[in-house]
C-alpha cells in the first residue's frame, strides 16, 4: 500500500508540474539590433592643480578610444538626463535612478589630480541597467604618460563591458621617410603620440616587434649593408644583431621570442633562415630548392611560417613547418602575392596581391582557401599587420597620393587613417599587448 | 737626324704636357678637397698612373667622369664614374636583357682598362612597385646576375661585391612607367680602398 | 485486495503512459506552432507594398471587421494549447464556431497556400527586415493592438460567455505580443561582439508581477557566450516594467528564446 501511495503522490506531482508547464508561454525573439553599446562619459573633474585642459584631454582620448574600438557609441554631457551632472563630482551622490529609461547602458565618470610630478587619474564605471557600480580604478604616472593612462582606462572599461581585451594602449611601428632618411617611428593605436625611435639618418626598413613588446628589430643600411638591428624600447638604444654580407632583412620574431626568422643571402639569392635572437650565428635555412624568398612570418603557435617565394616564376605565398618540413603553396591567383601576416588567432593569413597594377589586401585561411578581398579602388594597399586581438588590420596605402598608415576592421570595414604627416609612411607593424 | 730630333721634341713635349697636367690636377684637387694633404697626393698619383696606362683615352674626359661620392646615411666614400653605365631590368625580373649584356660588356672593358684590381660593388635596385621586402630580395638577385656576368667576362669575382637597395634609392622619384624603367637598374661603384 | 491493487497499478501505468504521450504530443504541438508563425507574417507581407513584415499588420486587421485577435504581427503561441488551438489559431473570419468548423478547415488550407507563396516572396527580399526601424514598428504594432482591442471589446459584449476559454487564450497572445515587442525593442548588442559567433540561442524564463514589474529572470539555457546572454537579460530589464497582466493570471511564465540571427 505504501508503494501505491507513493506512486499516487508521484502522479499528483507530475500532474501539478504539467499544469504549471501549461502556464508557460513561449516567445521567440530573433535578431538583436546590432548597434554599439551606448555609454555615457561624464566630463572629467580636475583638482589639485590639474587644469581643465588635462582633464579634457584624458576624457577625449578615452572617448575616442571607446568609439574607434567599434564596441561603443559615446554620449557626452549633451545627452545626459537633467540633473545627472549634479551628482557626478561626488561619486557618493551619483544618482543612477536618473538614468532609468535612458538609452545609455553604462556611465563613466572620472577625474584628474596633480600629485607633485605625477598625475592621478581615476575613473568609475556604472551599469545603468543594473543600476550598479561595476569598477573603479586609479592610475598614477608622470604627466608624460597621460595618454597611456587614458588608453589603459579605455581598455579596462572595454573589458568590463564586452569581455574583450582592448587594444587601445597598443602601438604601431612604421617607417617614416622624411625625404632625407627613413627612420623607425611608433604611434599609438588611435593615431596620436607619434615618436621617433631611430636616429641613424639612414635607410631603415621592416620594423618587427618582439613578442614582449620591448624590442623592435629592423633592417638598416648605415654600414653599406642591409644589417639587422634591434632597438630596445626601455634602454632606448640599439644593437646590431646580424651583419652577414648581403641582406639581413624582413625580421620576424618567433612567438617565444628566442628566434628570429630572417631573409639572408645564400649564394645568389635571398632565403629564409632562422637565427637566434641574441646572436645570429649558424642560420638554419628552412627550404630547399630555388627561388628568391622574402617576408617570413610565424604562425602564433610557432609551428609554421608563411613567406614569399618566387620559385614558381613570380612571388607567391607559401607555408612551411618551422622544422623545414611541409612546404605548401597557398596562393595561386594573380602574379604577385606578398607580405603575409598571420592573424593572432591563427585562423587567417592576410596578404597583399597585385591586381591591374595596384596592390590590395586580402585574407585567406592558412591553407589558402576562402580568399576575401578587403580593399578596393583606393590606390595601393600594402603591408597588412594584425592588431593583437585580431579585430583590426593596419596597412599602408597611397590612396591620398602619398603612402600613409591606415587601419580597418578585419573584414575591411571602417577604414580609419592612423598617421597624418606629410611624409611617406610605410611598413606598419602592430605591437603585441604592451605591459 | 731629323727623325731623332723629332723624337726628342716629342719626348720633351709629352714630358712638359704631363708636368702641366700634374700641376693642374694638384691645384684643382687642392681647391676642391680642402687643406688635408695626404688625399691630394694620393689622388694625383692615381690619376697620373691612370693617365699613363690609359694613354689611348681622352684624358680630360676621364677627369670629369671620376667623382668621389657618399650616399647620405651610409658610411664610406666611393668613386663613381659616368663611364660605367647602368643596366636595366624588366619588372619583377633579374635576368639580363641583351641590352643589359651589351652595357655590362662595355663596363667590363672599362673596369679592366681603367680600374684593374679595384674593388667594386654592384648595386641591385628595384622600382617602387611590389613590396619593399620582396624588392630587397629581388635586388640581391639582380646584383648577383650582374656579378656573375662580369665574372664571365673576366673580372675577378673576389673584386666584386654586391648589395641590394631594394626600392629604397630610386633615381627618378616619379610614379610612372618611365621612372620605374629607370629605377629597375644595376649600378656599379668603385669602392675606396 | 489483489485485484484492486492490480487495477490500481494498471491504471497508474496507463496514466503515466498517457501523461508521457500527451507530453510528447503536446510538444509536437508547440513545434507545430513554431512552424505556423511565419504564416501570419507572410500574410502581412503580401498585402503590403513594403516587404517589412510587421508594418502590414494593421492592414490585415482592417479588412476583416470583427476578427479574432490572432492577427498579431507576431503572436506567440501558447506552448500547450488544447487540441482546438490549432484551428483557433488560424481563423481569419469572424468565426461562428458552431457552424464554422468545416469552413475553417478549408480556409486554413487556403491560408497555407498563401503562406507558401508569401514565403517565397519573403525569401526574395531577405534583407528587408534588417532595415526596419524599431520605433516605427512599435508604433504600428501598437496601432494593430488597438484595433484588435476594439474589435475584441465588441466581441466581449456579444461572445464572451460562449468563448471564455478561447478568450483567455487570446488575451495571453496579446499580452505575449506586447512583452515580445517591448523586449525586442530594447534588445541590442554591438555587432563587433557577434562577428564569427554563428547562431546563438539563449533561453530565459521571465515572471511578471501583477503590477507589471519584474518578478524573476532565470537563464535556463545559456548560449555559450556570456555577453550574448547578458544582452538578453539586459533587454528584459530595460523593457521592464511591463503592462499589467490580465487579472486572472496565475503561474504564468514566459519562456523567451533569444536568437542572434534574423528569423528565416
Amino acid at each position: 500500500m505504501r508503494w501505491c501511495s507513493r506512486i499516487i503522490i508521484f502522479c499528483i506531482v507530475l500532474c501539478l508540474l504539467q499544469t504549471i508547464a501549461f502556464g508557460r508561454i513561449r516567445i521567440d525573439i530573433y535578431g538583436p539590433v546590432l548597434v554599439p553599446f551606448p555609454v555615457a562619459v561624464a566630463p572629467f573633474t580636475f583638482s589639485g592643480g590639474a587644469s581643465q585642459g588635462i582633464a579634457m584631454q584624458v576624457e577625449s582620448i578615452l572617448i575616442n578610444d571607446l568609439e574607434i574600438s567599434g564596441f561603443f557609441s559615446v554620449t557626452d554631457i549633451k545627452g545626459f538626463p537633467p540633473g545627472a551632472m549634479a551628482g557626478l563630482k561626488n561619486p557618493k551622490a551619483i544618482d543612477l535612478a536618473l538614468w532609468s529609461g535612458m538609452p545609455q547602458e553604462a556611465l563613466v565618470s572620472g577625474g584628474i589630480t596633480l600629485a607633485g610630478e605625477n598625475v592621478d587619474a581615476h575613473f568609475r564605471l556604472f551599469d545603468l541597467v543594473e543600476q550598479s557600480f561595476v569598477t573603479g580604478l586609479r592610475y598614477r604616472a608622470p604627466l608624460a604618460d597621460l595618454r597611456n593612462m587614458s588608453h589603459r582606462m579605455a581598455d579596462e572599461i572595454t573589458f568590463h563591458l564586452t569581455g574583450q581585451v582592448g587594444v587601445s594602449h597598443t602601438k604601431i611601428a612604421f617607417i617614416l621617410n622624411n625625404g632625407k632618411s627613413k627612420e623607425v617611428y611608433v604611434i599609438d593605436f588611435d593615431g596620436n603620440g607619434i615618436t621617433r625611435l631611430t636616429n641613424h639618418d639612414s635607410i631603415c626598413l621592416s620594423p618587427a616587434w618582439s613578442p614582449d613588446g620591448k624590442n623592435i628589430a629592423y633592417t638598416c643600411f648605415r654600414k653599406r649593408n642591409p644589417d639587422l638591428y634591434v632597438y630596445n624600447m626601455e634602454r632606448k638604444n640599439f644593437r646590431i644583431a646580424s651583419s652577414r654580407v648581403g641582406v639581413n632583412g624582413a625580421p620576424a620574431w618567433s612567438p617565444d621570442g628566442t628566434k628570429i626568422a630572417l631573409m639572408i643571402r645564400d649564394g645568389d639569392r635571398s632565403r629564409i633562415a632562422i637565427v637566434n635572437s641574441i646572436g645570429a650565428a649558424n642560420p638554419l635555412f628552412l627550404t630547399s630548392g630555388g627561388g628568391n624568398e622574402a617576408s617570413p612570418v610565424w604562425s602564433p603557435d610557432g609551428q609554421k611560417l608563411a613567406f614569399v617565394s618566387d620559385r614558381s616564376g613570380n612571388p607567391q605565398i607559401y607555408t612551411i613547418g618551422s622544422n623545414g618540413k611541409g612546404l605548401t603553396r597557398i596562393t595561386f591567383e594573380g602574379k604577385y602575392n606578398a607580405s603575409p601576416a598571420w592573424s593572432p588567432v591563427g585562423d587567417k593569413i592576410a596578404f597583399c596581391s597585385m591586381i591591374n597594377g595596384n596592390f590590395d589586401i586580402f585574407v585567406c585561411n592558412p591553407d589558402g582557401r576562402n580568399i576575401q578581398r578587403l580593399t578596393q579602388n583606393a590606390g595601393n594597399n600594402e603591408d597588412p599587420t594584425w592588431s593583437p586581438d585580431g579585430r583590426f588590420i593596419a596597412f599602408s596605402s597611397d590612396r591620398r597620393g602619398i603612402s600613409n598608415i591606415y587601419c580597418m576592421n578585419a573584414n575591411g570595414a571602417n577604414v580609419r587613417r592612423v598617421t597624418f604627416s606629410k611624409f611617406q609612411e610605410t611598413g606598419p607593424a602592430w605591437s603585441p599587448y604592451l605591459i | 737626324m731629323s727623325l731623332n730630333r723629332k723624337c726628342h721634341l716629342r719626348v720633351i713635349f709629352l714630358a712638359g704636357l704631363s708636368l702641366l697636367l700634374i700641376g693642374g690636377c694638384a691645384k684643382t684637387v687642392k681647391q676642391g678637397g680642402g687643406a688635408t694633404l695626404p688625399p691630394v697626393e694620393e689622388v694625383t698619383k692615381k690619376k697620373s698612373e691612370e693617365a699613363i696606362e690609359g694613354s689611348e683615352m681622352d684624358i680630360t674626359d676621364l677627369d670629369a667622369s671620376i667623382k668621389k661620392k657618399e650616399y647620405p646615411g651610409i658610411e664610406g666614400e666611393f668613386i663613381e664614374t659616368d663611364l660605367l653605365k647602368d643596366c636595366y631590368f624588366d619588372f619583377d625580373k633579374h635576368d639580363l636583357t641583351p641590352d643589359a649584356r651589351r652595357i655590362l660588356a662595355e663596363n667590363a672593358e672599362i673596369l679592366k682598362k681603367r680600374f684593374p684590381n679595384r674593388k667594386i660593388q654592384v648595386e641591385g635596385h628595384c622600382d617602387e612597385r611590389g613590396t619593399k621586402e620582396y624588392n630587397l630580395a629581388l635586388g640581391e638577385r639582380r646584383a648577383a646576375s650582374i656579378k656573375n656576368y662580369l665574372v664571365s667576362l673576366g673580372i675577378p669575382g673576389r673584386n666584386i661585391g654586391t648589395i641590394s637597395y631594394g626600392e629604397e634609392m630610386p633615381i627618378d622619384p616619379r610614379h610612372n612607367e618611365d621612372a620605374w624603367a629607370k629605377n629597375r637598374r644595376g649600378h656599379i661603384i668603385i669602392l675606396s680602398d | 485486495m489483489n485485484i484492486f491493487k492490480r487495477t490500481l497499478v494498471l491504471s497508474l501505468c496507463i496514466h503515466i503512459i498517457g501523461i508521457i504521450c500527451s507530453e510528447i504530443f503536446l510538444k509536437n504541438r508547440t513545434e507545430n506552432h513554431r512552424v505556423l508563425y511565419p504564416v501570419h507574417l507572410i500574410d502581412l507581407a503580401e498585402s503590403s507594398s513594403k516587404p517589412v513584415v510587421k508594418e502590414a499588420a494593421p492592414k490585415e486587421v482592417k479588412p476583416v471587421p470583427p476578427p479574432k485577435p490572432k492577427q498579431e504581427p507576431k503572436p506567440k503561441p501558447e506552448p500547450k494549447p488544447e487540441p482546438k488551438a490549432v484551428k483557433k489559431f488560424e481563423p481569419p473570419e469572424p468565426p461562428e464556431p458552431k457552424k464554422g468548423v468545416p469552413v475553417e478547415k478549408k480556409k486554413e488550407e487556403k491560408k497555407k497556400e498563401e503562406k507558401d507563396v508569401a514565403k517565397k516572396e519573403i525569401e526574395k527580399k531577405p534583407q528587408a527586415k534588417n532595415a526596419d526601424p524599431v520605433e516605427n514598428d512599435a508604433k504600428k504594432v501598437d496601432r494593430a493592438i488597438e484595433e484588435i482591442k476594439k474589435t475584441l471589446a465588441k466581441k466581449e459584449e456579444t461572445e464572451r460567455p460562449l468563448l471564455s476559454e478561447d478568450f483567455v487564450e487570446r488575451q495571453k497572445q496579446f499580452y505575449a505580443a506586447k512583452i515580445d515587442e517591448k523586449i525586442k525593442a530594447n534588445w541590442s548588442i554591438p555587432k563587433a561582439l557577434l562577428t564569427e559567433m554563428g547562431v546563438l540561442e539563449a533561453i530565459v524564463i521571465l515572471r511578471i508581477k501583477p503590477d507589471g514589474e519584474l518578478d524573476d529572470i532565470r537563464l535556463i539555457k545559456p548560449s555559450g557566450f556570456n555577453k550574448f546572454d547578458e544582452s538578453a537579460i539586459r533587454a528584459i530589464k530595460k523593457a521592464a516594467p511591463f503592462p499589467h497582466p490580465p487579472m486572472d493570471w496565475k503561474n504564468v511564465e514566459f519562456e523567451i528564446r533569444f536568437y542572434s540571427n534574423e528569423m528565416v
